[in-house]
């Protein structure tokens, strides 16, 4: 058997040597994901990352940047002809004419950027997650399978509760969605791909994968892989920012006693069926998640416990487990490699930092307007990652002052910060559209 | 970069007009709502 047969066989490292020959970069950013998948699946299991989005992800990761091989012509031709062009034309050259000899590199896992439906076909006979990936994550199926999840999850009645409170705090949270659509701008990104990756300041990941899809496509993955990354950080850098920005007495104050208001099913059922045919009306642009939502709440207030336990149980499961293997998937080193997503990094954290001031800013609003008798933590809870800020809150105020509980306030504008993500995605879709 | 920020000044406008809408909504349709259950009694 002459050396080159063995190489053949492990494909893996020969195309790994190669890319060391041709190109270190692409060679080192591929041990340097299998490294961080490695590492989200140990974060994970640890439980300082989401375990059910990160062991998923981390493991795809380790597996797309392991398993690249030499594409055989036909399908490297197809991934070639179906992609977006490059934007150096030198390079998209280089990619037919490697195509073409059959050294191309990739993997037999998925062809993100394909769109072309003829291309399409012939791959989803050779790579294993395209079906799922075109049939599931690029028409944002998966987005509003888990939108549908979280809504059954949710209980509006916190926000029926003391809706004003709610809003206003979520609006401030708004901040950082707002405040970094001008400076992605100016840093050269266009108006959608801008939009897109401030949507991160929303802390939504369903939401910046719609918005991405609908605004950005091109770049989807690093948006919403980044997306999902900082995601962790609300639950693992929000507790910092709050002690920086709030004293401990101001943290510890107990609200007082509000009467118990008792909102029906009924009532939550109606709000859903009202505010929802109200979003549809008004953004139907991103209709899709808003009726996602808020089917979830309609199903969960209206006692239907066969499909409340089916989209819990079997839709957001289903879907959050192929959502982190996809993105995960999604994490080649090439695609990684774009310059931008340096930028997209820095613009990501500085969304969700800027949020996360705006929401203190709100809390102290709503301090100091109530009289100084309302926590300003509350104010953080707007961030829409649901329910993550609002329990940080409250681990934060109770740290201050075990007797002091402000969940039920919290989780009112945590769920109103996904209303309000919503709103601003519709805008921001209305606005931009990719196509 | 002038129009943009002019852009998400106008943005956010129309964001918390809506958001403030929902919220007048939720709290005149509970409004409602509890009037009507209450003449039911």
């Amino acid at each position: 058997m002459s050396l080159q047969k063995i190489f053949d066989i492990f494909q893996g490292i020969t195309t790994l040597c190669d890319s060391f020959a041709n190109n270190p970069a692409v060679a080192w950013t591929r041990i340097g994901l299998i490294f961080l998948g490695m590492l989200l699946v140990y974060l994970g299991k640890k439980g300082a990352l989401e375990p059910l989005l990160m062991i998923p992800m981390g493991l795809a990761m380790c597996a797309v940047n392991a398993g690249v091989l030499f594409l055989d012509p036909t399908t490297a031709g197809l991934i070639v002809s179906g992609s977006a062009p490059l934007a150096d034309p030198a390079a998209q050259e280089a990619a037919v004419a490697a195509a073409r000899a059959g050294g191309m590199h990739g993997t037999l896992f998925m062809a993100p950027l394909v769109q072309e439906p003829s291309q399409l076909m012939g791959l989803m006979q050779i790579d294993f997650l395209q079906p799922i990936y075109n049939f599931a994550f690029s028409n944002n199926l998966i987005a509003c399978l888990v939108f549908m999840g979280i809504g059954v999850l949710l209980d509006v009645g916190f926000v029926l509760a003391r809706p004003f409170l709610s809003i206003v705090m979520a609006l401030f949270c708004e901040l950082g969605t707002i405040a970094v659509f001008p400076i992605a701008v100016a840093m050269g990104f266009t108006n959608g791909e801008a939009a897109a990756i401030a949507l991160v300041g929303g802390a939504d990941g369903p939401m910046v994968l719609f918005g991405a899809l609908k605004m950005a496509p091109g770049l989807l993955v690093p948006i919403t892989v980044i997306a999902y990354l900082y995601l962790g950080l609300v639950y693992g850098g929000y507790p910092y920012l709050i002690r920086l920005l709030i004293p401990a007495r101001l943290r510890a104050i107990k609200m007082p006693p509000r009467p118990a208001v008792k909102i029906t099913p009924a009532e939550k059922l109606a709000f859903a069926v009202v505010v929802c045919s109200v979003l549809c009306l008004l953004f139907p642009s991103a209709a899709p998640l808003f009726f996602s939502l808020f089917l979830g709440v309609a199903v969960r207030e209206a006692g239907l416990k066969v499909f409340s336990s089916m989209i819990e149980s079997i839709f957001l499961y289903g879907a959050t487990m192929f959502l982190g293997v996809l993105l995960g998937i999604m994490c080649e080193a090439s695609t990684i490699l774009d310059p931008k997503v340096v930028l997209l990094l820095v613009l990501g954290i500085l969304a969700l930092l800027i949020s996360g001031v705006g929401g203190v800013i709100g809390g102290y609003c709503a301090y100091f307007f109530s009289g100084r008798k309302i926590n300003p933590v509350i104010g953080i809870a707007g961030v829409s990652c649901v329910p993550s800020t609002a329990k940080v809150a409250q681990k934060e105020v109770s740290k201050a002052n075990p007797n002091s509980i402000v969940l039920p306030e919290a989780l009112g504008a945590n769920i109103s910060g996904v209303i309000t993500t919503a709103i601003i995605t519709g805008i921001y879709v209305a606005l931009f559209p990719a196509l | 970069m002038t129009d943009a920020i002019k852009s998400a000044f106008i943005i956010y406008g129309v964001a918390t007009a809506i958001g403030l809408l929902v919220a007048l909504l939720i709290s005149g349709l509970f409004r409602f709502l509890r009037l009507f259950t209450k003449g039911n009694k």
